[in-house]
């Protein structure tokens, strides 16, 4: 069983307790607008296109199979064709062309992350599983978690919660921490900022929560868009509301996604090129204080 | 005039000295250069209110005299000669001037070195040391004086020379006391002083003015466990005097070029070293660290860090102590006191003379002068393995025949007196008088040589498509036009990055290496390989042409024993792992290790705790050392100017990394925008 891996984070210190390796998986039922790693959303290879790397070597226009590379005083890479056999990429040294994703087996992954075992060991940290979601290489998934529970790790996954039940009841056995996305408490602005609505993703949780489940609430917040004091308190709520949250992380936005989407050919759908700004953070930051005794940081 | 006449009144009172029994033993010759420059050159000046004295920028050995003969600690003297040589202006008679031109020739010819060039890796015979602090303010100046001459008749020309320049020093300390009092300088000062050294200290205050006089003496070295030390003659001073008192004291390390100093997690008094170090380079101190480490003590070098200060860099206690002692043949009882020289060359306080960093080998420069064009990789490889272990053997076989001369012509008297065992064995120190001699030797280049080797490999099997005559043909034309062929290069595996095929190589080579240099090891002279670079990567680079992992001419080498600069793809985990594979236990001489570290990351309670885990991860593994570099905002544009010499650069943002060149010119100037005002 194989899953479309887009990257394999190392040290990754920002996804669970301690030093943890972080899996990040292609493809996500999701389409926020805001989405920070649109190369993951969707489930098939891609190529990402830097042109200002590019030092016209020219072998991309030789070796592609349906001419997709098309020289000249404005070089250009028309996609229509492109089947992402990736072997443009390969020859493409200057590392203007990236294919983004590569198959691996449950086995290859595991060997990867194994490599830092001794890190987590000494941290308490684990292997986390993210996207995109991971809940999307469902199968994969579930060869994967037992395999490094039987390894003895820490097992994290961030999800958005966008998946049958019945799935995450069966992993629910392997999973130590999940991080769990709340991108909108209001489910009409929720499938207007991610195209689906809420109420599964909060059923869900709820459910997890029942089963004993330990989760962080995750709130990728873009000021102006989804930082309204409604549902600022409406987080604190949902985390009163359940009985094993751990903490409430914050994730205040920034435009990484934006050049992104330019290399990947598609258009960004939130054109906000500035990072948030400290003075909105300390400001959510306070205001879910104010409704919550559960722990609200910034990460 | 005679020879020490003119000198003298040239206003070279060391060079006088020197002269004044041409035909005396060498030994007695330096004796009367200390004497005459100390009876006779100017005091350093009183800066107002200082707490310390000599303090500033000059010292006991470089008072602002235009005196161009002096003592320097590394080579027991230095010439500025060509103003020396303008001085020959200054006398009218011809016979005279002559006879000044001769007495430089031999000043001149005092400093050379048996050591080519070519093995000039990080020194070529410099000399760093730690003097015995703890004993002289135990027993005091007094109590050194008793001891020469309790031993005086058995060497009296030995003996002899050593109580000359001792008696000299105590008689420019009493004169700086009366220069102090008629200046006025702060009460407590002149008190202290009034005591120590010649005696035992009466508080911690008074050990510290000893501590700090002794250093000027030493000629502004390094000061080893000096925390420890002052520890011991601590009553209750607040922490505010602790602090103020090290700022002081770092101040003049800082002024002076000063190096090493180690500090021990275990004592409290580390934290007011490490604070009063705030703002101040040197000393590019250390700190022995390991489990048991106090939080409070790693938060004070966060905090250090944190103000984008990357001292102290960490050492791991249990490692060298259980390790690093067989390379010196160092007794139980003395290990207790390791520190380090310099940069970071591992020796025994007040017991060891290390030649550091005496000599070396530039790797990637023989590997350049073997060549690549050869039948197979197997034909190159014995080749190449051949050159190293010819160029090794023949570098030790140069820094013992420099030690031969420095021992017959440049007797280094001051580190006689202060170091054991000298004075007991009636042994000067360059003709090894210590109980423990050795010298760390120095490796250039090896982490460009594993990667030229993966290239290497490649190459000879056929997976590059290119034979190796147009491999060759390539790199011998710099690489020009071969862009693309540079950039599958730089996609090949590298070492730093927890890759099998490149780590397993450096673990071949680097055994190999360092085992040969340790073969050559006696038990009156032993050898610690290290890979200690300092400043030099960038020149020692310049000496090299082209190589195969993709190097352009004259390109920088490695600066650290850890992936080349722009290597280091896969996170510090892998980079540590990798640099695992070193034989380090036959390296304690030390592998320096550079690594980049996040300001950001250094703030909070749940990242240090992670920091944490990933260095005592590497000690308990049996890395030895740990340098940070602190990623700030000029890095950050630095970076941007320089994308290809900062690959490695990693940005953290939220729940996101991402390496700092793949970000858009808008938005890095967003990131070191950002960047400033968490800084701020
Ligand atoms: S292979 Fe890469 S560098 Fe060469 S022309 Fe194509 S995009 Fe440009
Ligand atoms: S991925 Fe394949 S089809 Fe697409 S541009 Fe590259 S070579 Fe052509």
């Amino acid at each position: 069983m194989t899953a479309t891996v887009f990257d394999i984070e190392k040290f990754a210190v920002h996804d669970g307790p301690g030093i943890r390796t972080t899996v990040f998986l292609k493809g996500c039922p999701l389409r926020c607008i805001w989405c920070h790693n649109p190369e993951s959303q969707r489930r098939e290879k891609e190529i990402f296109f830097s042109p200002e790397k590019c030092i016209g070597c020219g072998w991309c226009f030789r070796i592609c199979p349906n001419h997709c590379h098309i020289a000249g005083e404005t070089r250009r890479f028309d996609r229509t064709n492109c089947i992402r056999c990736g072997k443009c990429t390969e020859k493409c040294y200057a590392g203007a062309l990236e294919l983004v994703g590569r198959e691996m087996t449950a086995d290859e992954v595991l060997d990867e992350v194994l490599k830092d075992k001794v890190f987590y060991e000494n941290s308490g940290g684990g292997l986390t599983l993210s996207g995109g979601e991971p809940m999307m290489h469902f199968e994969f998934l579930c060869e994967l978690l037992q395999k490094a529970k039987a390894a003895g790790l820490h097992i994290c996954i961030e999800t958005c919660g966008y998946a049958p039940w019945e799935h995450y009841e069966r992993i629910l056995s392997c999973i130590d921490l999940f991080l769990y996305d709340i991108k909108a408490t209001d489910p009409e602005k929720h499938r207007h900022f991610t195209g689906v609505t809420n109420e599964l993703i909060l059923e869900n949780l709820r459910k997890i929560d029942d089963s004993g489940g330990n989760t962080i609430l995750r709130c990728p917040l873009v000021p102006g868009v989804n930082d309204d004091d409604a549902h600022l308190l409406a987080v604190a709520a949902l985390a009163n509301s359940l009985k094993n949250v751990q903490e409430i992380d914050l994730e205040p936005y920034h435009p990484l996604g934006v050049g992104k989407c330019a290399r990947l050919g598609i258009a960004s759908r939130l054109e906000v090129n500035e990072f948030a700004d400290e003075k909105s953070i300390e400001k959510w930051l306070s205001r879910i204080r104010s409704g919550t005794e559960v722990p609200v940081k910034k990460s | 005039m005679k020879k020490n006449e003119i000198f003298s009144c040239l206003g070279e009172p060391f060079a006088a000295g020197f002269f004044e029994e041409e035909n005396a033993s060498y030994i007695s010759r330096h004796a009367d250069a200390l004497r005459e420059h100390l009876d006779r050159a100017p005091l350093p000046e009183y800066e107002e209110g200082s707490r310390f004295y000599p303090s500033g920028r000059w010292g006991i050995w470089n008072a602002d005299s235009g005196e161009c003969v002096q003592f320097f600690y590394p080579f027991s003297l230095r010439i500025d000669g060509e103003a020396l040589r303008r001085k020959k202006d200054l006398l009218q008679n011809k016979f005279d001037q002559r006879i000044f031109l001769d007495g430089v020739e031999e000043l001149e010819f005092l400093l050379q070195s048996s050591i080519p060039p070519f093995y000039a890796v990080g020194g070529r015979g410099w000399t760093h040391a730690v003097i015995h602090y703890e004993r002289i303010l135990k027993e005091g100046l007094n109590g050194y004086l008793q001891r020469i001459e309790n031993a005086r008749m058995r060497n009296p020309e030995f003996y002899g020379a050593l109580k000359q320049v001792l008696e000299a020093l105590i008689r420019y300390k009493r004169r700086c006391l009366e220069y102090l009092t008629a200046c006025g300088a702060d009460e407590r000062l002149t008190a202290a002083l009034e005591w120590v050294p010649e005696r035992t200290p009466r508080s911690f205050y008074e050990a510290f003015v000893a501590c700090n006089f002794l250093w000027y003496v030493d000629g502004c070295d390094s000061s080893g466990r000096i925390d420890r030390i002052l520890n011991s003659y601590r009553t209750n001073e607040p922490e505010s005097e602790l602090c103020e008192l090290f700022a002081a004291f770092w101040r003049n390390v800082d002024l002076n070029d000063g190096w090493h100093a180690l500090f021990d997690s275990h004592l409290p008094i580390c934290k007011s070293a490490i604070l009063g170090q705030r703002g101040y380079r040197r000393p590019n101190s250390g700190i022995l660290i390991d489990e048991d480490t106090p939080s409070d003590v790693w938060d004070a070098v966060f905090d250090a860090w944190a103000s984008s200060n990357p001292s102290p860099a960490l050492y791991a206690r249990r490692n060298y102590e259980n390790g690093a002692g067989t390379g010196l043949g160092v007794s139980d009882e003395d290990l207790r006191d390791y520190a380090f020289g310099g940069c970071t060359e591992l020796m025994v306080q007040g017991k060891s003379h290390v030649v550091s960093t005496d000599a070396g080998i530039n790797l990637l420069r023989i590997l350049s002068a073997t060549g690549i064009r050869f039948s197979s990789y197997e034909e190159f490889y014995e080749r190449f393995v051949a050159d190293v272990k010819r160029h090794i053997a023949r570098m030790i076989h140069s820094i013992r025949k420099n030690a031969v001369f420095r021992a017959d012509y440049i007797p280094q008297l001051i580190r006689t007196l202060f170091m054991d065992d000298c004075i007991e064995r009636g042994i000067e120190f360059n003709a090894g008088g210590v109980r423990y001699n050795g010298s760390v030797v120095n490796v250039a280049g090896l982490n460009n040589v594993v990667n030229s080797l993966v290239v290497l490999k490649r190459l000879y099997s056929g997976a590059l498509g290119l034979s190796v005559e147009e491999f060759a043909d390539r790199m011998d034309r710099n690489f020009s036009g071969c862009e693309a062929l540079v950039a599958q290069l730089r996609q090949l595996p590298k070492f730093g990055n927890d890759n099998e095929e490149a780590d397993s190589i450096a673990e071949e080579l680097s055994a190999l290496i360092f085992q040969y240099m340790t073969s050559f090891s006696r038990k009156d002279h032993f050898i610690l390989p290290s890979i200690i670079l300092f400043a030099t990567y960038g020149p020692l680079g310049a000496a090299v042409p082209a190589s195969p992992e993709g190097r352009l001419d004259g390109m920088p080498l490695g600066d650290s024993c850890g992936p080349v600069q722009g290597t280091d793809l896969n996170g510090p985990t892998a980079m540590l792992k990798s640099v695992l594979k070193l034989d380090q236990k036959n390296a304690p001489g030390t592998l320096v290790l550079n690594i980049r570290l996040n300001k950001k990351m250094l703030k909070d309670h749940e990242n240090r705790e992670k920091w944490k885990a990933l260095f005592l991860s590497y000690f308990r593994m049996g890395g030895l050392h740990i340098q940070p570099t602190v990623a700030d905002t000029e890095t950050l544009k630095a970076a941007m100017k320089d994308p290809a010499s900062y690959e490695g650069l990693i940005i953290r943002i939220g729940g996101y990394s991402e390496y700092f060149n793949r970000l858009s010119d808008d938005l890095k100037r967003e990131v070191i925008k950002r960047e400033e005002h968490i800084a701020g």
